[in-house]
């Protein structure tokens, strides 16, 4: 599985993108990485959010590939699941470890 | 209507549920209905009811009443309650952060504006710390604050800075009394307010003069490997922060750099440094504490004229007016605003005009 992931916006306006493969990844992070999916169901959601943002809300845009799936969202932290908010984080930690590589 | 506030008490509950725990319920209940009814109002542009309801709810000027929760690294919010109003220090430091920089928050707008509190009716401040783990935000989730801890790699704990809280407080004042659309201009204009009080929150618990304050936004929340004094600088947009891992700090100081782009909601926290420039410009041609003049300008217009919708050019010409009704058309005061705006390259045209066209 293929996830490009894109989080700005929040206070601090950091942006972070990154590129991420479970096929480069070590064996167990790539499987908390299904399990986070399975569970959050990135297929499924809409390609824009549902709801307003909240001041300071963090922006998220995805596009997840899957063998023939293929999905692009853009959404906010304030209208994700709780589930979804467990994989930004996830992702979020990968996108900042892959920064501190190439940075 | 309700749908776009993302407030879950609001999506659940409708208005005339909401109108009777005001009148019935307890002193708690009651003030969740009134907070809900007041911002759904709002929204639907009925200010008008509010009244009604608005002595049931109100606290006393100046009884200032805050309580802080630990979300305990989870995703649910308000989690635990740690800290009351008047009790004793807590052995945790975001909790005591989070509440002393409230309170300093609350005896700004008090002492500078006459104001009690983010709906100016003593509305109790609720703060939440330890919000998810290694999060690297805070924000104002349109009931409460919320506070992550950092990463420890980049961020540290964000309740460290007091304006942080002071933004995020403003967050709240900028809901009840403009709604400014969280996109695009409208946008950063509400990032914008937040930064000036949040700046001036700091200002005027140092007690300091324009020219003395620092002008920075989150200054000392950067892990200690970071090259980057803060996350935004009002005195010189751009030049906060420059690290080889998280890049250089994005805000442009003039229109000429305006940032076109998806991302952060439309640039709400790229394109504030604009505005953020013209602000401190004002400030220090004004001289003497920043608060007290320059500050309310800007808080009376943010009161009284700001539209969900208000652009750039709008928001300029209404501080422009604003500067005229308090110091007096044509006088020093209104024609620093015209200058500072002119720095960012924000002519104010003919007021009358401006002003009419930026109305509803």
């Amino acid at each position: 599985m293929r996830i490009s992931f894109e989080r700005t916006g929040g206070f601090a306006n950091v942006p972070l993108r990154a590129e991420i493969d479970t096929a480069q990844m070590p064996a167990d992070r790539a499987q908390d990485l299904e399990r986070l999916v399975e569970k959050a169901q990135p297929f499924d959601q809409p390609a824009q959010p549902q709801s307003m943002p909240v001041p300071d809300d963090l922006h998220y845009e995805l596009k997840v590939e899957d063998g023939s799936r293929s999905h692009s969202f853009r959404t906010s932290d304030s209208a994700a699941s709780d589930d979804l908010k467990m994989l930004f984080d996830f992702l979020g930690e990968e996108a900042l470890k892959k920064l501190r590589q190439h940075g | 209507m309700c749908k776009e506030l993302h407030n879950r008490f609001c999506f659940i509950i409708p208005p005339h549920i909401h109108e009777s725990i005001a009148r019935n319920g307890n002193d708690r209940q009651k003030e969740h209905a009134y907070q809900a009814l007041n911002v759904s109002a709002h929204m639907r542009g009925q200010r008008e009811i509010l009244n009604t309801f608005a002595v049931l709810a109100t606290t006393p000027t100046g009884v200032e009443r805050r309580t802080i929760y630990n979300a305990q690294n989870g995703l649910a919010l308000p989690g635990k309650l740690v800290r009351g109003e008047g009790d004793p220090k807590n052995s945790d430091t975001s909790v005591n952060e989070a509440y002393d920089g409230s309170g300093k928050t609350y005896d700004f707008y008090l002492k500078a504006y006459a104001r009690n509190s983010i709906d100016d009716r003593g509305l109790r401040l609720d703060s939440s710390v330890h919000y998810r783990r290694n999060f690297n935000n805070a924000f104002w989730n349109g009931q409460q604050m919320v506070y992550g801890d950092g990463d420890g790699q980049i961020f540290q704990r964000f309740t460290k800075s007091i304006d942080v809280i002071g933004h995020e407080l403003t967050h709240g004042v900028t809901q009840y009394e403009a709604g400014l659309v969280y996109q695009d201009q409208p946008g950063a204009l509400n990032e914008h307010f937040s930064d000036v009080f949040g700046s001036l929150v700091k200002q005027f618990s140092k007690k300091q003069k324009a020219k003395q304050g620092d002008w920075l936004i989150g200054e000392g929340l950067f892990a200690p490997n970071i090259h980057g004094t803060a996350l935004r600088s009002m005195k010189s947009p751009g030049t906060a922060y420059n690290d080889p891992v998280i890049g250089k700090d994005p805000q442009p100081a003039h229109m000429k750099n305006f940032v076109n782009t998806t991302a952060d909601f439309g640039g709400v926290h790229i394109n504030s440094g604009i505005p953020n420039k013209a602000f401190y410009e004002l400030a220090v041609s004004l001289g003497g504490f920043a608060w007290e003049k320059a500050g309310k300008i800007w808080y009376r217009t943010l009161i009284d004229k700001i539209q969900p919708q208000t652009q750039f050019t709008e928001a300029a010409a209404m501080t422009h007016e604003v500067a005229g009704t308090l110091f007096g058309v044509g006088s020093l005061e209104q024609k620093a605003v015209r200058s500072a705006w002119a720095v960012v390259g924000i002519q104010i045209g003919a007021p009358l005009a401006i002003a009419a066209g930026a109305r509803r």
